[in-house]
């Protein structure tokens, strides 16, 4: 599968990250390390313990790592979930996560089809 | 093989890996990257690199400290005019982008990262910073320049107005320093004439121009020594419209700043705060306060110099006729001032005298640093800085001392990494009332309290030592903490922080107590002596004075024929007998000591029935040891009808201890005035003697 496949699958945005990292080996490289990247690991951790703070912090690292990558569609999930921590909506937090969560799994699973080859 | 281009370093504060690795990884190539995952981690290494920093990329939200913080922290110590920020977040709103700015951001990128727009932007802010610091010392030097010169016109100027005076031709010199004084301490007590540093500078140079009008006056009345007529008086009194005149008239240079306040002080410097001076008769606010201030000056200055017309005042004769309003009325606030700078005038006003002899040399030095071109003055003061950085670090990590420095804004405690790894507590602790980590080690009331006495300190004397006992290793340790507050000298005197260290005076608190142990201490039977069991006594009579107590003296009878029969030491194992004997029959809030070769002396809380009391003690004294009789006399006096008086008491028990004796020895008597006659001979002989009433 070649990169540009991931994006499509995704729904990223492979022409924007082109144009802004410039190497395709670089793109690789970052994409790769999504998989050890542990914001969103940290964020449900701190979600389950109740610490809304901490959570917001850690969907918010995962947000901009979304930007940087250009995963447009987990942004846009993980976007919605740090504007309902920023606020403290835990209700309208916990109603987003199931949806992040699949979105996230789906990125996950993709990337790791890449790896495979 | 030393690459130039990687001369400068960058660095990368974000709490993602990702992000920094991606900003790395763009930059890496050109540059020396050093990375941060949060704000304390950043304030660290700013605080290792200092200025061989070129460039800090900054993440806003962040765990521990976030990048608004680490901006304070950088503002606080000055590294944001060395060192650009260009702040990196996913934020975009509009509020977070101001903040950044006004907190001294100099760009702002945000993300996604692209890779062209990173670079330029580092490139360009790096560059633009190092053209500004050339830039800043270029113009530092002309500055200085152009500065050297306007003083040295001023002091030509007025000297020549001096000299023609007859004056010391330290008048000039004194007036600005006085002027200056005044109006700093003007400005701590109100905000209402807009003082800034560079407002005073200037009206306290201006001041040099006070009297040029005086050029105008012929010389005859100048320097007459006796009282001017009327007539005299007169011509005198319009040197000071006619210095103005010549100000304003001026062909060129009349609208500086500098000669506009000097015409204000020309002009009214003669003006009274009641309105009754001259030449306009001005009143109150009317009058400029940089004219008002000159004139408080001029009135001090000429009451304490010689002039042909009068003798020297002192300073405090001076004070007071111009305070008793001797020398015409003046602003009550600038008043308030002069006595509160009273102090300091005279130490001030001789500085600026001895100055003007080295004034030269230091001009010497100076152009000869000038000189190197390439040393500009900003850069030379950075690099000192650098240095006294480096030599601070240094000589902290040798000292193994526990030592810390305390800002208030942000509020933050740095601690030395001995200090650190001593307490097993982080070098940086941010809100340091709220850390559990600190809180584990010192209480919250105690750091309170610590920093309400340090808030309490003045500039003149800063330092407090302060004893806590600090939980340290998982031991209570007595500990003094030694620190200095920090006093800013902003426009304002204003606590900024502190510095100081914790030293360990377990050992030596434990050394104290042993000691104090010991002074209190017979040392043959472990009883106290006599005179700490007198300290004590009159202590308890004070503090309780609820309480009854009986006060009784005992001796043991035939110890001088036990001493000739069977020696000393014998002897002195029957005293230790006794004392042992005495303690277990007396409670433990009872006194009892030694006073004498065989003399005691017990001091006892009673309730009720004292005598039952006595007698067990009593018995408890008589008995047999190793062959010898024990057997005591005892005379007891109480409160309840001897009063609370400790000489007293203890006569009245020496009274009755002598009719003991006299009714056959082995026996014990309370004090009364019928049995107890007043000219009996003391029945002590005490070993110490301070012990004596």
């Amino acid at each position: 599968m070649m990169l540009e496949e991931l994006y499509q699958e995704i729904a990223g945005n492979y022409q924007d990250i082109r144009e802004r990292l410039r190497k395709e080996e670089r793109i690789e490289k970052f994409v790769l390390l999504f998989l050890k990247d542990t914001s969103y690991q940290d964020m449900l951790q701190a979600w389950e313990q109740g610490n809304l703070e901490t959570a917001f912090r850690a969907v918010h690292t995962l947000k901009g790592v979304c930007m940087n990558l250009s995963f447009d569609k987990l942004y846009k999930a993980a976007s919605e979930m740090t504007e309902c921590l920023r606020a403290g909506d835990a209700e309208g937090a916990a109603k987003i996560l199931p949806k992040l969560e699949k979105c996230y799994e789906e990125h996950i699973q993709a990337i790791r089809k890449y790896q495979e080859g | 093989m030393y690459d130039k281009r990687k001369i400068n370093k960058i660095l990368i504060v974000d709490d993602s890996e990702m992000n920094r690795a991606i900003l790395a990884d763009m930059l890496s190539e050109q540059y020396e990257i050093l990375e941060a995952d949060n704000g304390i981690a950043a304030v660290q290494l700013l605080h290792s690199y200092g200025t061989e920093i070129s460039l800090v990329l900054l993440d806003i939200v962040m765990p521990e400290m976030d990048g608004f913080e680490v901006l304070a922290m950088m503002s606080r110590y000055h590294w944001i005019e060395e060192i650009p920020v260009i702040m990196i977040s996913a934020e975009n709103s509009h509020s977070v982008v101001e903040r950044a700015y006004e907190l001294g951001a100099t760009d702002y990128i945000s993300r996604p990262f692209d890779e062209v727009i990173v670079c330029r932007r580092v490139i360009n802010t790096i560059m633009l910073y190092s053209k500004q610091k050339k830039l800043i010392s270029m113009v530092a030097d002309q500055m200085y320049e152009s500065e050297k010169s306007n003083t040295l016109m001023v002091s030509i100027l007025s000297h020549i107005v001096e000299f023609r005076n007859g004056e010391s031709g330290l008048h000039v010199l004194h007036i600005g320093t006085m002027t200056e004084l005044l109006l700093k301490r003007l400005r701590e007590k109100t905000d209402a004439y807009d003082l800034d540093t560079a407002k005073i500078s200037m009206i306290s140079k201006a001041a040099a121009f006070h009297d040029i009008g005086k050029i105008s006056i012929s010389e005859n009345i100048l320097n007459k020594p006796g009282r001017l007529t009327e007539e005299e008086f007169e011509i005198m009194k319009t040197h000071s419209a006619v210095g103005a005149d010549m100000l304003e008239n001026l062909p060129l240079h009349k609208d500086e700043p500098l000669v506009k306040v000097a015409y204000e002080i020309c002009r009214w410097h003669h003006e009274r705060y009641d309105g009754r001076g001259y030449p306009d008769g001005l009143k109150g606010e009317e009058i400029p306060i940089s004219a008002q201030a000159v004139s408080l000056a001029d009135a001090y200055d000429a009451l304490i110099s010689e002039r042909v017309y009068k003798k020297a005042f002192s300073h405090e004769k001076a004070l007071s006729m111009i305070l008793n309003g001797e020398c015409g009325s003046f602003h009550p606030l600038l008043l308030e001032c002069l006595s509160d700078i009273a102090d300091h005038i005279q130490e001030k006003l001789s500085i600026n005298s001895l100055n003007r002899g080295s004034e030269k040399e230091i001009h010497n030095i100076v152009e000869r640093l000038l000189s190197h071109k390439e040393l500009a003055s900003s850069n030379r003061t950075l690099s000192m800085l650098e240095e006294e950085r480096i030599k601070f670090q240094f000589f902290a990590s040798m000292a193994s001392e526990i030592q810390f420095e305390y800002s208030v804004v942000p509020s933050m405690i740095t601690i030395s990494d001995w200090g650190a790894e001593k307490l097993g507590i982080s070098r940086f602790i941010v809100n340091p009332s709220e850390n559990q980590e600190l809180l584990s080690i010192i209480s919250k009331e105690k750091m309170i309290e610590l920093d309400q006495i340090l808030r309490c300190t003045t500039p003149d004397s800063p330092i407090v030592e302060y004893e806590v006992e600090l939980n340290v290793e998982g031991a209570t340790r007595f500990s003094r903490i030694i620190s200095r507050a920090l006093w800013s000298h902003g426009d304002k005197t204003e606590y900024s922080g502190a510095i100081g260290k914790i030293v360990d005076i377990q050992e030596e608190q434990k050394e104290l107590k042993r000691l104090k142990e010991l002074a209190s201490m017979d040392p043959l039977t472990n009883l106290l002596n006599g005179a700490y069991a007198k300290k004590e006594i009159i202590h308890m009579l004070y503090t309780y004075p609820e309480n009854e107590y009986a006060l009784i003296i005992f001796d043991l009878d035939y110890f001088k024929t036990v001493n000739n029969e069977r020696g000393h030491v014998f002897g002195d194992r029957v005293l230790k007998y006794l004392a042992e004997r005495l303690k277990s029959n007396i409670r433990t809030d009872d006194l009892a000591a030694r006073i004498g070769g065989d003399e005691f002396l017990l001091f006892v809380r009673y309730d009720r029935n004292i005598e039952q009391a006595v007698s067990r003690i009593f018995s408890a004294m008589t008995g047999e040891y190793d062959g010898f009789k024990l057997s005591v006399s005892m005379g007891i006096a109480k409160t309840t009808t001897e009063g609370r008086k400790y000489s007293d008491l203890y006569h009245c028990a020496d009274l009755a201890l002598f009719a003991a004796k006299r009714k056959g020895q082995g026996c014990y008597v309370f004090y009364d005035k019928k049995n107890c006659t007043s000219n009996a001979p003391t029945t002590i002989s005490p070993i110490d003697p301070s012990f004596e009433e």
